[in-house]
């Protein structure tokens, strides 16, 4: 493990370091300044006094419910400064217009229309900053019939088609256990930030970046929008299976201590099958697969049910004979494809990424420790992605901001305290 | 029409679904994108199901059209010996190269960022690979349907189960997003600063920050979270409920009392719902099993469309659980807001395309079809990447165009 916070890459070598995104989002929303922020952007969150109510959710640092300990706002509100104000008073307004003149990016996901009944939408922003980039992240837009639909993950999931193809025939469609929906909204609006931001630097204008979540879901589908639509098919769910046109093929299976990955293909895939077969012949237990003469020639298209589960149940007693670490080491060495199905302990040990010091140390004074974080999602060489400060607390930042850059003196604070502007 | 990314020139070797998502969300916005591919090896997407009319051909699949629009395809046999000449001139002319094979697999077609840089110093590369391009195991050729068992299998299904998994290859629909910002990230580096740079993206590396919480869950508190249906720790009803039809349900979500009253006042106040084992969000959630039990005996009688739109009159989280069929011809919202753009493609006639999802007011992004292999090889050497038509024809005799 690397200690990543006390060796931040000087200001030069982060390439976003001199761009600032005022972050006023909620749980749909905070991925996309973590990652901006650790390329160097100078992320501020702006709460609401008292902090912003997605700080309370679960799990918690030593399942202590406080909103300074939650899990999930430690790891996506990493590399961001915080500062609490009120936009809903005059006072606030005009002190967020003030960060706004300054400000490359507004990262938000407010209900459509409620930053500009604010007059903080992108018409009133463009005002004072014609630069400005204003992305705005909801579960379905920010225009169309279902713009003000309300949603949570399990209602995104639905929408976005995922969960229909989700879970086992015999019971309902499922979602994933930790929710996805919101970081997918999140990511594309880092995405589009980004590709707005270039446009910006280019020709000077600003844009509104429009991200509906469910618009993000939806590509982790394409395959079977494209079935549904070349050919009138609609697959099911088909647990650890998945059909492959009309035929079924497993995709999860057990083993001695867990579950592995692995899918049977033919033609043009054997490369990386054949290698699985020929061990499993090493050890006697090739079984029907030695009456397949030429792999090539296999067509998983052409292939019956009773076929590939013949092949299948091969490989099914080869596996539970052996373990994740057996079966994942040896697909590793003779080069065939197959990937472990690990829990979170087990990707916490996983050799690769600590052969490629994937996790990181991140201080977290306020708790007298460090935690352990997953580091860099891409490496760049010259303008490396890190950690370089954990989420921030309540108002942490109030006296940076204010006092410091915006040259409010003690006592204005002490009464904008008072007025609950901040 | 304005486009965001016009001027930039992305080259892009690379097969399947992660790297040619980043070229396609460049060329979307407005790059030039050309696309290296051999008939001898085609990208594999090209060899995947559905086909036109269940008919197999290279041009012909409808999951490789998704990938690939907006984009020019130049034949390349990578392993004839004059590759390496046309490799050199596309290399000169672009901006940003995309690779996506395993590090070694690379560095046999000499396609590491050293060679480029030789040949542009100020060159932006990314390659991406299953694992990252160092480590004991980044040769191990990996896809995203061995790779999402990277943590996220194990979190789908039914806790009285083994894994129901993701149903697709997740690392491949997360991971590409990350080199998209990470190529941005580089390209804004390169306009300030004249210098280029290579990235690293592993799909493990990038993905796992969708379960970023469940890592710290572990290190922090020792517990390994684990898959548990639909269950919420924090809203009941919280479901997908079966309605009207076959095999159709509707997600509801209630989190707050406050819905929770709406939610009975709508469903016409039945007396189970005034069980005093209901009245509170503890309670619900303790008794989620037998109340979603009668929730069910409710939505049972209703469409799914009805339910949600009654749902959400009162402000409750509601949707349909939508199949591929809702999605491309019933959601009047996603036709709206345009989501999607039908296309003629040579070969396949009419597809229906959807367009990556940020919508910028002033930017938006501007579909074209996908390439037949090859189509553009002629047109990509010599009017974008400055070879003479003698040149051109010479190398074509050569074989190498293939």
């Amino acid at each position: 493990m690397t200690k990543n916070s006390g060796q931040s890459p000087p200001l030069q070598q982060k390439c976003l370091a001199p761009y600032r995104a005022l972050d006023l989002t909620d749980d749909k929303g905070f991925m996309c300044g973590a990652i901006l922020g650790g390329l160097g952007m100078d992320v501020i969150r702006v709460e609401k006094p008292g902090g912003e109510s997605s700080r309370n959710i679960a799990p918690f640092y030593h399942d202590i419910p406080s909103p300074e300990k939650s899990l999930y706002f430690f790891a996506y509100n990493i590399n961001k400064r915080g500062i609490t104000l009120n936009i809903e008073t005059e006072a606030g307004q005009a002190i967020f217009k003030r960060l706004a003149e300054k400000a490359d990016l507004v990262i938000e996901s407010f209900p459509p229309g409620y930053l500009d009944d604010l007059g903080l939408g992108y018409k009133g922003l463009e005002k004072i900053n014609p630069r400005i980039i204003l992305t705005s992240i909801t579960p379905f837009g920010q225009v169309g019939p279902h713009a003000d639909y309300e949603a949570s993950d399990i209602v995104s999931m639905a929408m976005g088609g995922i969960s229909y193809i989700t879970g086992d025939a015999d019971r309902p469609p499922v979602r994933m256990s930790f929710p996805q929906a919101n970081l997918f909204g999140g990511i594309h609006a880092a995405v589009g930030s980004l590709i707005a931001h270039y446009y910006r630097e280019v020709s000077g204008e600003g844009q509104h970046v429009d991200i509906s979540i469910q618009e993000s879901i939806i590509p982790l589908i394409s395959g079977r929008l494209d079935r549904w639509h070349m050919q009138h098919y609609i697959e099911r769910r088909a647990g650890a299976s998945v059909f492959r046109g009309q035929v079924r093929q497993r995709e999860i299976w057990p083993c001695k201590d867990g579950y592995v990955n692995f899918r049977l293909m033919g033609s043009k895939f054997t490369a990386g099958i054949r290698p699985l077969a020929e061990w499993m012949d090493e050890k006697g237990m090739a079984g029907v697969l030695n009456k397949i003469d030429n792999w090539e020639s296999v067509d998983m298209a052409k292939a019956t049910q009773e076929q590939i589960e013949s092949w299948e149940n091969a490989f099914a007693n080869f596996f539970k004979e052996h373990t994740v670490k057996e079966l994942y080491e040896e697909a590793v060495k003779r080069r065939f494809y197959l990937g472990p199905c690990y829990s979170a302990d087990q990707v916490a040990k996983d050799r690769q990424l600590a052969a490629r010091n994937f996790w990181v140390q991140v201080e977290h004074p306020e708790l007298s420790t460090s935690i352990t974080y997953p580091g860099s999602p891409f490496r760049l060489s010259l303008t490396p992605w890190n950690i370089h400060r954990r989420a921030p607390l309540i108002g942490e930042h109030n006296l940076e901001v204010y006092q410091q850059e915006l040259g409010f003196t003690q006592d204005e604070l002490v009464r904008l305290k008072e007025a609950n502007v901040i | 029409m304005k486009e965001a990314l016009k001027g930039i020139k992305v080259v892009e070797v690379a097969i399947a679904d992660v790297g040619p998502f980043i070229g396609q969300y460049m060329g979307s916005f407005g790059a030039e994108v050309i696309k290296v591919e051999s008939r001898l090896r085609p990208d594999l997407n090209r060899l995947s199901s559905p086909y036109k009319d269940g008919v197999v051909g290279l041009n012909r699949s409808g999951v490789f059209v998704y990938a690939n629009n907006n984009k020019y395809s130049l034949a390349l046999n990578l392993k004839h010996s004059r590759a390496k000449g046309v490799m050199q001139k596309l290399a000169k002319w672009a901006d940003v190269i995309i690779g996506g094979y395993p590090p070694d697999t690379m560095s046999r077609l000499g396609l590491v960022y050293e060679e480029f840089k030789r040949i542009k110093p100020d060159t932006i590369v990314i390659n991406t690979s299953g694992k990252g391009d160092s480590g004991p195991w980044a040769n191990h050729p990996a896809w995203g349907f061995n790779l999402r068992g990277y943590g996220f299998d194990q979190l789908v299904g039914w806790p009285d189960r083994m894994p129901s998994g993701t149903a697709v290859a997740y690392t491949d629909r997360v991971s590409p997003w990350f080199g998209v910002i990470a190529v941005m990230s580089a390209l804004d580096y390169h306009r300030r600063t004249g210098k280029g740079q290579y990235i690293d993206l592993s799909q493990v590396e990038a993905s796992l920050h969708f379960l970023s919480p469940v890592l710290l869950d572990y290190f922090v508190n020792n517990r390994v979270q684990t898959r548990k249906g639909n269950q919420s720790c924090r809203a009941a009803p919280h479901n997908a409920y079966r309605c009207r039809g076959d095999d159709r349900w509707c997600a509801i979500s209630i989190d707050t009392n406050g819905k929770w009253r709406r939610f009975c006042r709508v469903i016409g106040n039945p007396k189970w719902a005034t069980d005093a084992k209901f009245e509170t969000i503890p309670k619900r959630l303790h008794n989620s099993e037998e109340l979603d039990k009668l929730v069910e005996s409710w939505t049972i009688n209703y469409t799914a469309e009805r339910i949600m739109e009654i749902m959400q009159t009162k402000r409750i989280p509601a949707g349909i659980v939508q199949t591929t069929e809702d999605i491309l011809d019933k959601d009047l919202h996603l036709e709206e807001r345009n989501y999607f753009e039908v296309l003629d493609t040579q070969e396949i006639g009419t597809y229906k395309h959807r367009r990556p999802p940020p919508l910028l007011s002033k930017t938006p992004s501007s579909l074209s079809s996908a390439p037949s292999l090859g189509q553009d090889t002629e047109y990509v050497c010599t009017k974008l990447i400055g070879m003479t038509d003698d040149d051109f024809i010479e190398l074509l005799q050569s074989g190498v165009f293939e």
